[in-house]
């Protein structure tokens, strides 16, 4: 049952590290300020932080769930493992569909914002095709490829950051004040909203049997949802700073308007090289979103990869032409990201007690 | 598949059939008319055959036919004994008397017609001297270059790394040319399995003639359809001395003065060999400057073409005026005015190199000063734009490899196409593809952009920055050698740590 | 991999004939300043100038003025377009200008597609012109090239010493922040100069017709952020003047009790230096500690004239509600915005010399 990939197809232990962010820190960093501002204003970067343990908390979950049996290297192995093979595929099916789903909407709001922000009057269908033969042909590269993708893509994108150098000239930190000044109530508010900008921790279910010195890569996955909090506090935090809590609510894309700011002697307007290299950030997103659901579907249903891949590609294609206006858009975003708040939240710890039940009983009885 | 490639083996081997027997094989080198035959010294002495133009004449006649005349017939395994040359051979496998005699050595038979014959090699070279590397130039360092011959070559290296474990495997490609190829190691440094990947992949070549050795470089290469080369062409046997040390692998060709280096990451192709000859800050500084000046070659144009069609906000206030104004005039696109100009500079690079040297130098006149001046007068193209293109070409000619630096002449064509399609965001996806073409490329099997994914930090002391000699103490680790370890000798312990004045 | 190629390569064909609206830089005309006034009847006249390029080697630039009258801006910006060769963008306004009619109307309706238009840069400067933005808009420019950067360049320079930081960000912070209310430069036609006659003040997104004047625009600068230059004249005897000059400036807000019975207090310190005493005796050095008091009596009346000011019109530039509100747990706003024009609010001045210039 236990499907082992090559030697030469793994990956080194400290790689999980980018994975992590990888997955999660995608096209939400630029526009999820308004979201959670909203529900818990200055106390929404509790919110983050409450987030980020509770997911910390998963990740460990994850790897108690892989590491118990002695062949359950992966989401597909647990449920054949404890579910049967029907009702087990049942659930991976789900998976799939999840997955493919966070990537269209991935796919989705990423195009909105070119389209907003650089090109309003662009063929979608053209650009969407370019994206995805450009996907393609990263995914076919296999899991390697894409976790150079994500190191590289970070790599790239890290310098970005220095552009809140520019908003920290108008910064107003006493906005940030008086803390602690909403009820709980909000704040959990706010986490739930946060929840939908750290989805992609999971994909570690699917990915774990490509890490060399399996074992060893936990902390590097901790670190890595770290590293994600620390993105998302400082974008936060930034943005609290330099909008007033009024403002924030009108304003779509916080930190994309507030490259607008950055001024160099050489290039002014920043947020249009900003939006054009996010793509190095958006692109990890698609790319292991669409790996891992084809690599779920191959290993439950033994398809070649290859031919899911163009598959997969090919549904993205048509429901992201299908999704052509805000309301649709945002109907599918809250549609998927209840789903994904389900999945994490309430499936994946019931996964994790039920297998240990299972487990408690078959070690009693032999 | 299979079955075609058995049936193309078939077909080499009725090429290189050996004659029937001998006299099938006389009666093919007698065709040619620089094949001579007589009888020496006289009509009942020995029959002595050879190409003329292949054979020494001076050799032949002091050390065969003086010997021959002044004794008695005997037969051909005392005479072999007699003169004085290695590797003579008495032989009547017609398969070795033809690779023989084309090789040039001179024929020799009896009367006695059993079809055995002398073999004794009599080669007439025409070599060259060793001469100033050209395209590898350096201000220090050694001025060698290698040469056309093989042996000279292997000279040049063995003088520089005096060490049996100094290995070198030779082979025959080319159905027609027979080229004589060497595969250079050292034993116990480099990794086993990459040497059997590479002999395995020599060993698969077929093709006729095989006159230089980026014709092995195409066939043996990982990827054979990338613009990116995976194998260095070295013209330094100081170069090639230090990678074999480092546990790289080197090829060399008879007739070619270059040898390949494998496997290579993208970074060896922007380091010059000159930046060991300088001390290391300095050295790690002209390296960063070289690849920025790669980077500045690749995007300035298509930067251009982008931000003028597209994106007029990212135009500082200042530079706006001098943009819009040169570019005010101009009757085309930005997009045809930056091919047409790229194109012109393709043109003049590619006239100069055909042409000899000294009209060479005129036509960077003709084409510097006077096309251009006489392109932004008549409002062709903008003289901002001008001044780019200029200095991308300039930045390209920084890079010390040459084939990598007619990738990077190309590449930025697609990188053009896509600022036009989609300005910034274009150039951004035409990265991507790149990108995403070099994460799947490797080298000899081991990964092209390595130290930066896979990430080695160990790699990194010798790659985007050099560190001191000291620094190094282990070899490159993506070449996976079996002894990893360059520096044996202990730290002096703790030379820095001196308090002042003491 | 050759299917992959040819597919790209198609792919890339198609694209080139069906690709994104071009907006090549010699087929657009880049607004630099647009001035808005109101004509009457709901309809604003907008004004806008564009820079053209000359023929020849030098980097000149002309100037284009084109006007329209509609009831929004984005109606204006069509009607300009129809008298255009080329179409106007305002991807690189640097001012954007506004007559004090209009903008005693409430500006709101008139900023907010700069808000939205995601070209539109945030380090435009807003403006009210007292008269018609439009005279503004049409002055020959000195020096400078062109219109644009001669307004964006004076507003630049006097922002350093005598106008509080406001650009379009910093409006739009204002006007939707509660709690805070946004200034502007106050700018004049003067014969052939454009002069900034003071901090124009407003209520909301609304001038109240009421502005601080230029030279007490370096107090108001002191009391709303901390900045390291300006210079302050004070009469400190009879006919005699001194000059101080500030070094650096840090203020803080005290507000007490913000939901009962609220009390601030701005705390103003200042290191200065004195660049030009008159009248005094060239025999002895000068006191400073004199001097000292006698700026601290002098600039802290004036600053507590101006925050009384403020209290009397309602408005709050100097953002002591957001303040409050940052410092208060459970902030009841109705109940600041009741009393705001009644509390007590002092300015605590302390200045500190810290040189005399080169002589003593």
């Amino acid at each position: 049952m236990e499907i082992k990939p090559n030697e030469t197809k793994l990956i080194s232990a400290f790689f999980v590290f980018f994975l992590m962010p990888g997955m999660q820190i995608g096209v939400g960093v630029l526009g999820f300020e308004r979201i959670i501002a909203k529900e818990a204003g200055q106390d929404a970067w509790i919110s983050i932080i409450i987030s980020g343990v509770t997911i910390n908390i998963l990740v460990w979950m994850c790897y108690k769930m892989l590491g118990r049996g002695t062949q359950t290297l992966d989401l597909v192995a647990i449920h054949h493992d404890l579910f049967g093979k029907w009702a087990g595929n049942a659930f991976n099916s789900l998976f799939i569909i999840y997955f493919i789903s966070i990537t269209i909407i991935i796919v989705r709001t990423y195009l909105e914002v070119i389209q907003v922000w650089m090109f309003p009057g662009v063929n979608i269908l053209m650009l969407l095709s370019i994206i995805l033969i450009l996907v393609y042909s990263f995914v076919v590269g296999g899991f390697r490829v894409i976790t150079g993708l994500c190191l590289i893509g970070l790599i790239i994108t890290s310098p970005l950051i220095l552009l809140n150098y520019f908003p920290l000239k108008h910064a107003h930190f006493e906005n940030l004040g008086p803390v602690l000044d909403h009820s709980f109530l909000e704040i959990m508010k706010a986490c739930k909203k946060m929840t939908l900008n750290y989805l992609g921790f999971e994909l570690l279910l699917v990915y774990y049997p490509f890490i060399k010195k399996r074992e060893h890569s936990q902390k590097w996955a901790h670190f890595g949802v770290l590293f994600t909090m620390a993105v998302y506090l400082n974008s936060f935090i930034v943005s609290i700073a330099y909008y007033h809590q009024d403002q924030l609510k009108d304003v779509i894309w916080a930190t994309l308007t507030l490259w607008k700011i950055a001024d160099l002697p050489f290039i002014e307007r920043f947020e249009y090289i900003g939006v054009s290299l996010w793509l190095f950030m958006v692109l990890p997103n698609i790319c292991l979103g669409i790996w891992a659901a084809s690599r779920t579907a191959k290993r439950a249903f033994g398809v070649r990869q290859r031919k899911l891949l163009v598959m997969i590609l090919l549904v993205i294609l048509f429901a992201c032409i299908f999704l052509d206006n805000r309301i649709k858009i945002d109907l599918f975003n809250t549609i998927s990201s209840h789903i994904g708040f389900y999945i994490i939240y309430v499936y994946l710890p019931l996964l994790f007690l039920w297998q240990m039940i299972v487990y408690k009983l078959r070690g009693h009885k032999s | 598949m299979k079955f075609f490639k058995g049936k193309r083996e078939t077909d080499v081997a009725a090429f290189q059939e050996a004659p029937k027997d001998f006299h099938d094989l006389q009666r093919k080198l007698k065709a040619s008319h620089d094949f001579h035959t007589f009888q020496f010294p006289d009509e009942e002495g020995y029959t002595i055959s050879y190409f003329n133009s292949l054979v020494n004449d001076q050799k032949l006649q002091e050390h065969i036919l003086a010997v021959i005349k002044n004794q008695p017939m005997r037969s051909l395994q005392r005479l072999k004994g007699d003169i004085p040359m290695e590797a003579s051979k008495v032989t009547s496998d017609i398969v070795i008397i033809q690779r023989m005699v084309m090789a040039g050595s001179v024929m020799i038979q009896t009367k006695k017609a059993d079809g055995s014959c002398l073999l004794i090699p009599c080669v007439h070279s025409v070599k060259r001297q060793t001469s100033i590397p050209e395209s590898e130039y350096t201000v220090a360092g050694p001025k060698e270059a290698f040469v056309e011959s093989l042996d000279t070559n292997l000279n040049l290296i063995r003088n520089r790394l005096p060490t049996p474990e100094l290995q070198a495997r030779e082979f025959r490609v080319g159905s027609i040319s027979q080229t004589k190829l060497v595969v250079l190691y050292l034993d116990g440094i480099v990794n086993q399995q990459m040497v059997e990947t590479v002999m395995q992949r020599i060993a698969d070549i077929d093709y006729d003639t095989i006159v230089d050795i980026s014709f092995v470089g195409q066939m043996i290469t990982d990827n054979r359809n990338s613009m990116f080369p995976q194998l260095i062409d070295t013209e330094r046997p100081d170069h090639l001395a230090t990678v074999l040390s480092e546990g790289k692998i080197g090829i060399m060709l008879d007739g070619s003065p270059h040898a390949l280096v494998g496997p290579n990451t993208i970074i060896s192709f922007f380091s010059s060999f000159e930046d060991y000859l300088q001390i290391w800050n300095l050295g790690t500084s002209f390296r960063l400057i070289r690849l920025f000046a790669v980077l500045f070659s690749i995007f300035s144009s298509s930067l251009y073409v982008a931000v003028i069609t597209y994106h007029y906000q990212v135009i500082p206030t200042d530079l706006l005026p001098i943009l819009i104004s040169s570019r005010g005039v101009i009757p085309f696109p930005p997009i045809l005015e930056a091919i047409v100009l790229e194109g012109t500079i393709e043109l003049l690079r590619e006239a100069a190199v055909r042409l000899p040297a000294k009209v060479g130098s005129t036509i960077g006149i003709v084409g510097g000063i006077v096309i251009g001046t006489a392109a932004v007068e008549a409002g062709f193209v903008s003289n901002v734009l001008l001044m780019l293109v200029a200095l991308a070409a300039l930045a390209s000619f920084t890079v010390p490899i040459y084939q990598i630096s007619n990738t990077i002449r190309l590449i930025r064509f697609p990188f053009l196409l896509a600022a036009q399609l989609y300005g910034l965001f274009g150039l951004v996806i035409c990265s991507a593809f790149i990108l995403s073409h070099l994460l799947k490329l490797t080298s000899l099997g081991s990964p092209y952009l390595e130290p930066l994914y896979p990430m080695r930090f160990h790699d990194f002391k010798d790659s985007l920055i050099r560190l001191p000699f000291s620094k190094q103490k282990k070899r490159p680790q993506f070449l996976r050698t079996e002894d990893g370890i360059r520096i044996r000798k202990k730290d002096e312990a703790r030379r820095s740590q001196k308090d002042i004045d003491e | 991999m050759n299917v992959k190629l040819l597919l790209i390569s198609s792919c890339f064909i198609l694209l080139s004939a069906c690709g994104v609206e071009k907006q090549i830089l010699e087929d657009i005309l880049i607004a630099e300043i647009v001035g808005y006034d109101d004509v009457g009847e709901d309809k604003i006249k907008g004004t806008v100038v564009v820079s053209v390029p000359q023929p020849g080697e030098e980097a000149n630039l002309g100037k284009e003025v084109y006007e329209a009258i509609s009831h929004d801006i984005n109606a204006t910006r069509q009607q300009e377009n129809a008298k255009t060769p080329f179409p106007i963008v305002g991807g690189r306004l640097t001012v954007i200008l506004y007559g004090d009619e209009l903008a005693r109307r409430g500006l709101n309706d008139y900023v907010d597609t700069y808000r939205r238009d995601p070209m539109v840069g945030r380090d435009l400067y807003l403006a009210i012109v007292d008269g018609k933005a439009e005279d503004v808009v049409r002055m020959e420019p000195k020096m400078v090239r062109t219109p644009g950067v001669q307004v964006k360049e004076l507003i630049e320079q006097n922002m350093r010493t005598n106008l509080t930081d406001v650009d379009l960000h910093k409006y739009l912070y204002a006007s939707h922040g509660k709690g805070i209310d946004p200034v502007m430069p106050l700018l004049e036609k003067a014969e052939d100069q454009i002069v900034v006659k003071g901090i124009a003040l407003f209520k909301r997104d609304t001038y109240i017709g009421k502005y601080i004047p230029y030279e007490e625009g370096f107090l108001f600068k002191i009391l709303s952020e901390n900045f390291k230059l300006g210079s302050y004249e004070i009469k400190w005897k009879e006919n005699d003047y001194t000059n101080i000059n500030n070094v650096e400036s840090r203020v803080r807000y005290h507000i007490t009790d913000a939901n009962r019975n609220p009390k601030a207090r701005i705390e103003v310190n200042m290191k200065a230096n004195l660049l030009e005493v008159q009248g005094y005796d060239l025999n002895k050095p000068i006191d400073v500690n004199k001097i000292e008091a006698r700026a601290e009596h002098i600039l802290g009346k004036k600053m507590n004239e101006m925050v009384n000011m403020f209290q009397t019109y309602n408005i709050d530039p100097l953002a002591l509600g957001d303040h409050a509100k940052s410092k208060t747990r459970n902030f009841n706003r109705e109940h600041w915005e009741a009393v705001y024009p009644h509390i007590p609010i002092e300015v605590d001045l302390n200045i500190e010399m810290i040189q005399t210039g080169i002589s003593e």
